[in-house]
This record gives C-alpha cells, sequence and structure tokens, in this order.
C-alpha cells in the first residue's frame, strides 16, 4: 500500500539530510509504527508522504501510484490527523467536522457519530477555542476519519491523553485496522506501538535501524530474564539471571537446590530496551 | 464549487465571531449614518417639490423645470412627506383655485421664494408688464462635497476592509495551521483561493449598495456603481492575501494593514485634492482609477467608456501587483 525507497530530504537542500536512504514498505491492512524520539525524521517523513514537503530525493508509492504523478483526488481515501491540534477555535467542534466534510467527493461519516466515539458529543456544540489539550486532540483524531480513509496516517495520536482516553483511541485504532485501514502512525511511546503496532522501525537521526515486528525484535535483541528472591541463612537475596546463556541457568539451579525461593518472576526486555540496545539512543 | 461555497461561509462565520473581524465589517455601514447627519438630504442642494396630484401637468411641468418633483396624493399625505428630514416644499391648489405652500418652517435660506415665484410665473398673464421676471442658473454642483466624497470614500473603505477580512482569516488558518489539515484533503489551491476571494466580492458589493441607501444617493447608475466596486475588489484581494501571508499573526497583520492605509489615504487624497496636471503621477495606482470611478459614479458623471477605461485600468495594474507577488503568495498558502 505504501513503498519507500531511498528517501532522502534536507531542509537545508545540502547534504545535512534530516532523512537519510529511508526505505520501507507498509502491506495493505498493516498498522506500521515508526518509531524515535523527537527530531529524528518521523514527522519529515509523514510530511512527505501525505505531501506536505516536497520529495526531494527518493521514491514513494502509495496505493500503487508515484506520488510525483497522484492527483488530489487520492486525499478522499487519506486520512490525517497531526499531532498539533490544527482545528478553527472559533467553530464548534461539530463545525469543524462538517466543514472538513465539505473537502471530500467521497461519502463521508456522520459529524456527531465520529465525535461520539471519541467522546466529545457533550461538547459538540461548544466553541473549539474551549476545549482542553485532549479534547483538542480528539477532535482532530475524530477529523481525520470523516473520510473514511484507506489509508491513516497518525502524528503522536495519544499524545497529552489521560489513560483511559488513550485506551479508547488505541482500542478505534485497532478497529479501523481490522477493517482493513492500512495505518501509518509516528509515535515516541513505545508501549502503544508495542500493544497495538504489527510491525515497526525504529528511526533516530534520519536513520532508520531496524523494522520487525515487536515480538521479533525482542526476540532478535531481548534477553529473558528471572528475578530471584531467596533466603541465605537470615538474609533476603535477590538476583536477577538471564535464561538464556547457560551461566545463568546453572546458577539458577544452584538458587533453586540450596536455598529457600521466596519469589521468582521471569521478565521480558521491553521495546523500549530494544531501541536503546539497537539505536544507542533514548526515547525523549 | 461546493468547497468554495464552504470556504466563504466558514470565513464568514469566523469573522462575525470575531469582535475585530465584525468591527471592520460593520465599521463602513457606521460611518454611512454618520455621515448621514451631516448630509441631512444629499438632495437638499437642489430644490425639491411635492405637489398635489391633482394639479394641472402644466403646474408640474413647470416645477420640474426648477427642481426634483414628487407627485403625492391628498393633503396628508403631503404633509406626511414635508416632515420628513431633508427640506421639500409641498404644492397644492385649494377650492378657490388659490395656491397653498406646505412647509416645515425650518428649511435652509429662502425656500418658500422659489416656489412662490414659480406660482407667480405660472398664474401671471404673460402678456403682463408685471411678470416678474426671474431666471435660475446652475453652477453645475448638483451635491453637496460632502456627499460625494463622503460616500466615494466610504465606499472605497469598505472594498479595502474586505480584504483586510481576508488577511485575517488567512493569518488565523496560518496560524493555527489550519492549512495543512487542508492541504490533505481534495481542495484544490485555486478553490482555496476562489473562496477566500468571495468574500471579498460580496462583502463591499453589499456594503455599498447599504451606503447608497443610507445616503439616500439614490440616483447614481447601480450597474455602474457594482462594475466599479467588483473591479476595485482585486485590489482588495491582493492586498489581503499579501498581509496574510507577510503577516505571522493579528497584531503584524493589523500593522501591515496600516501601512496600507497610507497608500489607499495617499491615492484618495491626491485624487481629490492634486490639480489635473498633477494627476498623472497617481496613475500607477489602481486605488487613483477607483477614487476617480466612485466619485463619478457618486456625482453622476460618469460615461460607460470612463468605467470600462478605470475597470480596465485597475485591473491591469492589479495584475501587475499580482505578478510580483505571485511566488510569495504561493509559498505562503504552501505553508
Amino acid at each position: 500500500m505504501i513503498k519507500v525507497k531511498n528517501l532522502y530530504h534536507s531542509y537545508s537542500k545540502d547534504q545535512n539530510y534530516a532523512v537519510k536512504d529511508v526505505s520501507f514498505d507498509i502491506s495493505k491492512g498493516e498498522l506500521f509504527g515508526f518509531l524515535g524520539p523527537s527530531g529524528a525524521g518521523k514527522s519529515t517523513t509523514q510530511k512527505i508522504l501525505i505531501g506536505l514537503l516536497n520529495l526531494q530525493k527518493g521514491h514513494i508509492q502509495i496505493d500503487g501510484k508515484d506520488i510525483k504523478q497522484r492527483s488530489r483526488d487520492i486525499f478522499n481515501h487519506i486520512g490525517v490527523s497531526f499531532e498539533r491540534p490544527n482545528v478553527y477555535k472559533k467553530l464548534t467542534g461539530i463545525e469543524n467536522l462538517q466543514f472538513h466534510s465539505e473537502m471530500f467527493s467521497v461519502t463521508t461519516e456522520d459529524p456527531m457519530t465520529l465525535l461520539k466515539l471519541v467522546g466529545l458529543e457533550d461538547a459538540a456544540h461548544k466553541k473549539a477555542g474551549s476545549y482542553s489539550k485532549g479534547m483538542l486532540q480528539r477532535l482532530v483524531f475524530a477529523r481525520s476519519m470523516i473520510n473514511k480513509p484507506k489509508i491513516w496516517f497518525l502524528d503522536e495520536p495519544t499524545s497529552g491523553l489521560d489513560p483511559t482516553t488513550a485506551s479508547i483511541i488505541k482500542g478505534i485504532i485497532k478497529q479501523k485496522q481490522q477493517q482493513g485501514t492500512t495505518i501509518f502512525m509516528t509515535t515516541h511511546n513505545m508501549h502503544i506501538a508495542e500493544e497495538i503496532c504489527d510491525r515497526v522501525a525504529f528511526i533516530t537521526n534520519g536513520v532508520i535501524s531496524a523494522i520487525d515486528s515487536p515480538r521479533n525484535l525482542k526476540l532478535q535483541y531481548g534477553e529473558r530474564f528471572v528475578t530471584i528472591e531467596y533466603k541465605k541463612t537470615d538474609s533476603l537475596l535477590s538476583e536477577s539471571l538471564s535464561i538464556v546463556d547457560e551461566a545463568g541457568k546453572k546458577r539458577i539451579n544452584e538458587i533453586i537446590s540450596n536455598y529457600t525461593v521466596e519469589t521468582m518472576h521471569t521478565q521480558e526486555a521491553t521495546l523500549e530496551d530494544i531501541f536503546i540496545k539497537v539505536t544507542g539512543k533514548e526515547l525523549k | 464549487m461546493k468547497r468554495i461555497l464552504s470556504i466563504f461561509k466558514r470565513d464568514f462565520k469566523s469573522s462575525v465571531r470575531e469582535f475585530l473581524l465584525l468591527y471592520i465589517i460593520i465599521a463602513p455601514i457606521l460611518l454611512a449614518v454618520g455621515l448621514r447627519f451631516f448630509i441631512p438630504s444629499v438632495n437638499s442642494i437642489s430644490l425639491q417639490f411635492a405637489l398635489d396630484s391633482k394639479l394641472d401637468q402644466r403646474v408640474v411641468e413647470e416645477f420640474s423645470r426648477y427642481g426634483r418633483v414628487e407627485i403625492i396624493d391628498g393633503i396628508e399625505a403631503i404633509k406626511s412627506r414635508v416632515n420628513k428630514v431633508d427640506d421639500i416644499v409641498g404644492v397644492m391648489q385649494k377650492e378657490d383655485g388659490k395656491y397653498q405652500l406646505i412647509m416645515e418652517g425650518n428649511e435652509k435660506g429662502n425656500y418658500s421664494f422659489i416656489p412662490q415665484q414659480i406660482i407667480s410665473n405660472i398664474t401671471t398673464d404673460s402678456q403682463s408688464v408685471n411678470k416678474p421676471s426671474i431666471a435660475f442658473s446652475s453652477i453645475g454642483i448638483n451635491m453637496p462635497p460632502i456627499a460625494i466624497y463622503g460616500s466615494s470614500s466610504i465606499i472605497l473603505m469598505a472594498i479595502i476592509f474586505s480584504g483586510m477580512v481576508i488577511g485575517l482569516n488567512i493569518i488565523e488558518e496560518k496560524e493555527a495551521k489550519t492549512i495543512e489539515a487542508l492541504n490533505v484533503t481534495p481542495m484544490q489551491r485555486l478553490e482555496f483561493i476562489a473562496g477566500k476571494c468571495l468574500t471579498a466580492f460580496t462583502l463591499p458589493v453589499f456594503q455599498a449598495f447599504i451606503i447608497i441607501w443610507i445616503l439616500k444617493l439614490n440616483n447614481l447608475n447601480y450597474s455602474m456603481l457594482l462594475i466599479m466596486t467588483i473591479a476595485s475588489s482585486f485590489i482588495a484581494i491582493i492586498f489581503g492575501f499579501l498581509i496574510g501571508i507577510l503577516s505571522s499573526n493579528q497584531i503584524a497583520g493589523i500593522a501591515n494593514f496600516k501601512f496600507l492605509l497610507l497608500f489607499v489615504s495617499a491615492s484618495f487624497v491626491g485624487a481629490v485634492a492634486l490639480p489635473a496636471s498633477m494627476q498623472k503621477f497617481l496613475y500607477w495606482s489602481p486605488l487613483y482609477w477607483s477614487t476617480i470611478g466612485l466619485i463619478n459614479i457618486v456625482k453622476n458623471t460618469a460615461s460607460w467608456l470612463d468605467i470600462w477605461t478605470y475597470s480596465i485600468s485597475i485591473l491591469g495594474l492589479t495584475f501587475i501587483i499580482f505578478i510580483m507577488f505571485k511566488g510569495k503568495i504561493k509559498k505562503g498558502l504552501s505553508a
């Protein structure tokens, strides 16, 4: 559905690239996470994909069409949820969605249904200027679904949301994916990516370091540990031991045979641990 | 077309919900109302007569030679007309054949003298040696200057202010980054521009006709006014887009607008005050041609050839300004 090959972009139009030799493919109905810290090149890549930045170097195909030759009609099938709440503050929530729906030449969703979906039905007739940050974020998210998109670009969709609302948004994303929507999601929230993405790409300094499913990345780069609490004479001791390498296995057996084990927990590496291991950078 | 109308409707809705924009929209109307108090009757510089419909046609024709005539049925209707704010003398004939003048009593100058002389002219035997010899001559001014320059400047202001409405709406789109959201819809850039321009065409036309209605400028050519307002709106559109694109926020937009007002004022004052020999120094300004056109329309001295000449000059000069700033406008709208 989306094919990106050898993508480069420089804001200063020199060799100082914000995005360098980025390539990836996204299949139809796939939920693809683009993960990286701020300034890594996530938004630049997304802006090129949705046409807000010109394609300088590289090849991009969306729905089988080269983006250099695409007509604006393709936007009838694309939805974009921006990180920044770019809505008309003097219009109400429902007016914002109604206005946006009039820009499309395909059948659109009912604005009130979308507002209900994101929990904004009570604020539908209030001016967007009076909305909180989280409400604005939900309005932008709802707006991106107005044209029933086949390809959906989400930029930090849960940023600024409380855990309950973030969970609702995650549910909607997952539901849309099950309905066949192809989703490209940029985020620096590893927990969400790990939870809902089919595949993720790690990007830092404009370069992709790894692309795979969260499970494969963990299998490839992660180590599994067991944390054991045991009693030795009168004191309570704790050790974290690898269950992959031989030394760890041997030590676990030794503890179980010789001491009284109080607790034992397996511990998996998180996607964040993998990200740090692969890129050498923390997500901030 | 649906998208163009939606953009226009959104801009209008947004404008009336913002105090500053609402003020900009109604300011020319308020000024026209204010001006109306200074010119209680734009037509008062010429004589006005309210004649009873029963009067002889010869009498009506005689009065028509000296001023504007309104034919009214009955004394009560004549009294009601005379009581209105402008100066008008009611004339009727009593049963005994004598003429009766109906006046408020606060009319300016010798308002009663002239109708008396006209009646005297009618009633005196043409062969009589006592026939009064009265002749009227015109110095060519049919309207007070305050009405001519006041109304044309307010209409010009309405046109320029509509550009400001465009400018402030574009600033709002830029500040909130809503242009980005529109740029990922099938909307064409031309549709966006057309939607914004619709405000600059409809608003001043609507306001211009309200202004002339408030000022009771009933005798001018409405078609000419429509053509001149639409042609002049193109200048407002270019200015509106430039203000919107060059200003990062509302305050900067207002500052740029003030600078633009200097240019508007200079063109207007120059067109009105400079001697004919110096006017050629203003030919480069499209607003000069708008001013000349509006003044001549209000004075009722413009011919269709004049209107087309002024309009073509405005459009040509505006096109040159557009070509000069085309790149900036295009870049600004992509942001």
